[in-house]
């Protein structure tokens, strides 16, 4: 009978990933033809071309930069050309110096990748050990200032963070620097590279330790008022045991599910961060795509971001199905 | 009572918290902000303006370089935090670098970073010519202006060990951005060299011969000059032995710099050529690294990460009055109000086919003149003449820019020329704006729209303030603006098909407020650039013009047809200025002692190999 129900809930496993799995693809190519179609909106490419104080264009060379562009076909036929390429790894080059798109985000999506992490793991050590502390000391000045926290991340932008991080940090105090990534060289941990991250991380990393910290503090104290947890007090269970053990444990599934999504927009959203701190990443690469209309790169990387955010979205919603198994089931 | 006592102990507790956290962050914004523009009592230096010819002579219209006035230290330079012998510079941008001419990227090799050179060096000193030889050595033109010689310096070694430069060389980078040889060049200047040389050639080692197929009297300059929109030299061996996407990503010229590194929207590294056949350059190494936000190339320059920035002109000031210095190519770019849609040409400049004028025409927007209507291009002028005296110049100049600028009255001349007149002046005068208006069926006001252009950010930066100060001054006689700050590359394709009908803010290609006087103007003010950029409006007889001025060899002949040009500019008010903004970078001078710098009418910076380290 046990054998029975552990098969039964493989297969809805099994069903519950293929339809996610499908789902993603289907978002993927849904994402694809609408970014195709809006890059081709913004006007022809080939007029970006005739530069200031240029004679301009002339028909044949337009022709030909048209076919070279395989802009002379429908639209319908360019987008599966385009995707086709896509399948076999060819993004297409860049419009303004014919580089192969793919190279050109491989070369950014390191720094985007680095501060994403940075920003995750600030958020996380900062945001749950929170969220916790505020839901057990409920009402003390714990309480209040962790909502302070919380409240000021939410509610200040990162533009305005960063800059005055920048100021207070680095030009008044001297303790960071202003912007980039540094040299990277010797040990990666080393202080001399870790340096450039904190400012970088803590502005991209506040507004999600202020979610995280919301999370965990109602998810906590949901727990910590149910049946079990007063049954494990009752039992003499030491407090420690009980918030760590028992109710941070079952407290765990929103900020969990939350920390991949959570992921993916810290790779495909973190562009004010970027422009500030001078961090050279995918997100700064797009907004010069945008300004140049050069809609290889644009593409390509709206095309990655979506494969991202799905991907992070396929493997919170497993993650969830996984550790919860109410959502399998429904 | 006592409940009211428990909700004040409970709000005035919850409150502390509140105002604790806010006192905390506004102490901090405080000091953050107290520290970024900390007054001082001292007087205020004026920035190092370029320096004016004194004398209306020929040979040379432009104005020199502007060079570094050393400004007294009033507050402490941070020491330099980079490597002694390196220059580490913030940059807007750092463009995408590409060892080919047909690709759009090489300019900025040869107008700012000394890794490409050009046949001419265009440099203007008192003592000097305007045009000297580079890697051309002479060179000359048949009397019927028909055909070219130039020979080239001999001993010339490509970086990376690619050998001497010879004609072949040129010969093939030329035809390689020339559109008329290359069809797929989008090189700046492709579609500039098609109508006006054929083809080179290499006659033997170090001669290159070449027909003019319309003589233009700017060529050395505008075309093969450091100074203009020239084309750089690049090694044809490189290229052939090693192929297009090497040649793509490795860029082989002849520069005092070579290219080590360079990644597109992130940095660039150069490097010092040891035994430059021209000079030497002192420093070993240049790191450019792209820095968007204003405010932290600010940050950087003041805790000495940087060198050296591009710094806005809202930030100039108080870093002056810190000690730092500020020099430039004598380039100031003027920023002025088009008036697009006046389509007057009805045939093309150049072919004599009939052009679209699709679009212009379908509204009657008041400042459109439609040329078969005498009386609509008398009101429309009236309507341009009003928004023009509307605008408060010096106020602009004085709020926005810090005063920095000067006042721009008709764009692509600059005041400070020898040979500007003070007839052409533009007063800010708002009692005549609203006569002139109420001379027109637009007596009560109207409602127009402003497109802010993409110099110095655009609509993001200072631009945009620009415009919404010319929205409020236009408001003061009946006009309502919206001010349109969005991408410019939407923007664009309005300018090149010639369907925008709005004015906009820019100095389009050539307001340069150090563009020679003599050279023909308003090129992309004509359908000549049809299938290209333009101003947005078109004059069949700015066309003539400028075809005119580009084949007339006398040079006092030519300063009175721009003197012309600039009677018919006044006229019609298709082009009022605003304001000159002086481009240029700032350096810290523990970094850098001198940075000598040449005239150019497109790098705000240059000379690289001139800089003299302070360590």
């Amino acid at each position: 009978m046990a054998v029975s129900r552990r098969g039964k809930g493989k297969s809805y496993m099994h069903t519950f990933l293929a339809r996610r799995l499908l789902y993603a693809l289907l978002s993927v190519v849904a994402a694809t033809a609408i970014v195709f179609a809006l890059s081709r909106m913004a006007g022809d490419p080939r007029l970006l071309y005739a530069k200031p104080g240029g004679y301009g264009v002339s028909e044949e060379q337009y022709e030909a930069l048209g076919k070279k562009l395989g802009l002379d076909k429908p639209l319908v036929v360019q987008y599966f050309m385009w995707l086709g390429r896509m399948l076999r790894g060819d993004m297409g080059k860049t419009l303004l110096d014919e580089k192969p798109v793919s190279r050109v985000l491989q070369e950014k999506i390191g720094a985007t990748l680095q501060l994403g992490l940075a920003a995750w793991l600030f958020a996380t050590i900062v945001g749950v050990p929170l969220g916790v502390i505020s839901a057990v000391r409920r009402g003390t000045i714990l309480d209040y200032m962790a909502r302070g926290f919380a409240l000021f991340g939410q509610a200040l932008p990162a533009f305005w963070v960063g800059i005055i991080a920048v100021l207070i940090f680095a030009v008044h105090l001297g303790w960071f620097p202003s912007g980039t990534r540094g040299t990277h060289r010797g040990f990666p941990l080393a202080w001399e590279n870790i340096r450039f991250y904190i400012l970088p991380a803590v502005t991209l990393g506040w507004l999600a330790a202020a979610g995280y910290l919301r999370l965990t503090r109602s998810a906590m104290l949901e727990v910590l008022d149910s049946e079990f947890i007063k049954l494990a007090r009752a039992k003499g269970v030491t407090n420690l045991k009980v918030i760590w053990k028992h109710a941070f444990r079952n407290a765990l599934i929103p900020p969990l599910t939350f920390s991949a999504l959570l992921m993916a927009g810290f790779i495909t959203g973190a562009v004010v961060v970027e422009t500030v701190f001078a961090w050279p990443g995918l997100g700064r690469l797009a907004v010069e795509a945008v300004n140049n209309n050069d809609f290889p790169v644009l593409t390509g990387s709206v095309l990655l971001f979506t494969i991202i955010f799905v991907t992070m979205n396929l493997l919170a919603d497993l993650a969830y199905g996984y550790i919860d198994p109410r959502i399998r089931y429904s | 009572m006592e409940e009211c006592f428990g909700v004040i102990k409970l709000t005035t507790f919850r409150s502390w918290i509140v105002v604790t956290l806010l006192a905390a962050f506004s102490a901090m914004a405080a000091i953050a902000c107290g520290q970024a523009e900390a007054p001082t009592a001292t007087p205020r230096p004026t920035t190092p303006p370029a320096a004016q010819p004194t004398a209306t002579a020929a040979p040379s219209q432009t104005q020199p370089a502007a060079t570094a006035t050393p400004v007294p230290a009033r507050g402490e330079v941070p020491s330099p935090q980079t490597e002694a012998g390196t220059i580490k510079m913030a940059l807007v941008d750092v463009p995408p670098g590409v060892g080919l001419n047909r690709l759009q990227a090489p300019d900025s090799f040869h107008h700012t970073f000394s890794v490409a050179e050009t046949l001419f060096l265009s440099d203007y000193t008192p003592s000097t010519k305007l045009i000297q030889p580079w890697l051309a050595k002479s060179w000359n033109v048949t009397p019927d202006l028909k055909k070219g010689t130039i020979n080239l310096q001999q001993g010339v070694q490509f970086h990376k060990g690619f050998g001497e430069m010879t004609a072949e060389d040129v010969a093939w980078s030329v035809n390689d951005a020339n559109a008329a040889l290359t069809p797929t060049s989008i090189h700046g200047q492709a579609g500039d060299l098609a109508p006006v040389v054929g083809e080179f050639k290499a006659v033997d080692k170090y001669t290159i011969e070449f027909n003019f197929i319309s003589f233009d009297s700017r060529w050395e300059v505008n075309l093969f000059g450091n100074a203009g929109q020239g084309v750089g030299v690049f090694s044809k061996k490189a290229y052939e032995e090693k192929g297009e996407d090497f040649s793509r990503d490795n860029v082989v010229a002849t520069g005092p710099f070579e290219v080590i590194e360079w990644v597109r929207d992130s940095h660039a590294v150069t490097q010092a050529i040891p035994s430059h056949w021209r000079k030497t350059a002192q420093i070993k190494k240049v790191h450019q690294i792209e820095v968007p936000e204003a405010s932290t190339r600010v940050a950087m320059m003041k805790t000495g990460e940087v060198d050296a920035a591009d710094i806005v002109p809202k930030d100039r000031n108080s870093l002056l009055n810190q000690g730092f210095q500020f020099g430039g190519s004598g380039l100031a770019v003027q920023l002025g109000i088009f008036f697009s849609g006046n389509l007057w040409e009805e045939k093309h400049a150049v072919t004599g086919n009939p052009v679209s004028r699709e679009g212009a025409y379908v509204h009657d927007l008041p400042y459109i003149g439609k040329p078969t209507d005498a009386d609509d291009m008398e009101e429309a002028r009236k309507v341009r003449w009003s928004m023009a005296l509307a605008i408060d110049k010096e106020a602009i100049n004085d709020t926005i820019i810090d005063g920095l600028g000067w006042p721009v009255h008709i764009e692509y001349v600059s005041t400070r020329n020898p040979n500007w007149q003070s007839k052409w002046e533009v007063p800010y005068d708002v009692n005549r704006a609203k006569q002139l208006l109420g001379e027109t069926a637009f007596s009560k006001g109207f409602s127009t729209a402003l497109y802010i252009g993409p110099e110095f950010g655009g609509g993001a930066s200072f631009p945009g303030e620009i415009g919404d100060a010319v929205a409020g001054m236009w408001g003061a006689i009946g006009i309502q603006t919206e001010v349109l700050k969005y991408a410019y590359a939407a923007f664009r394709p309005t300018v090149v098909g010639r369907t925008n009908t709005i004015p906009w803010i820019t100095s389009c290609d050539e307001g340069r407020d150090n563009m020679p006087w003599d050279w023909p103007k308003g090129l992309v003010m004509t359908t000549m650039t049809r299938g290209g950029f333009s101003c947005g409006f078109e004059s069949p007889w700015i066309a003539e013009q400028f075809k005119k001025q580009a084949v007339e060899p006398d040079i006092t002949k030519r300063i009175q047809m721009t003197n012309e040009w600039v009677d018919y500019m006044y006229h019609w008010m298709l082009a009022p200025g605003i304001v000159a903004v002086p481009a240029g970078i700032m350096w810290n001078p523990k970094s850098i002692k001198e940075w000598p710098m040449r005239t150019s009418v497109v790098a705000s910076f240059n000379n690289m190999e001139e800089i003299v380290p302070a360590r």
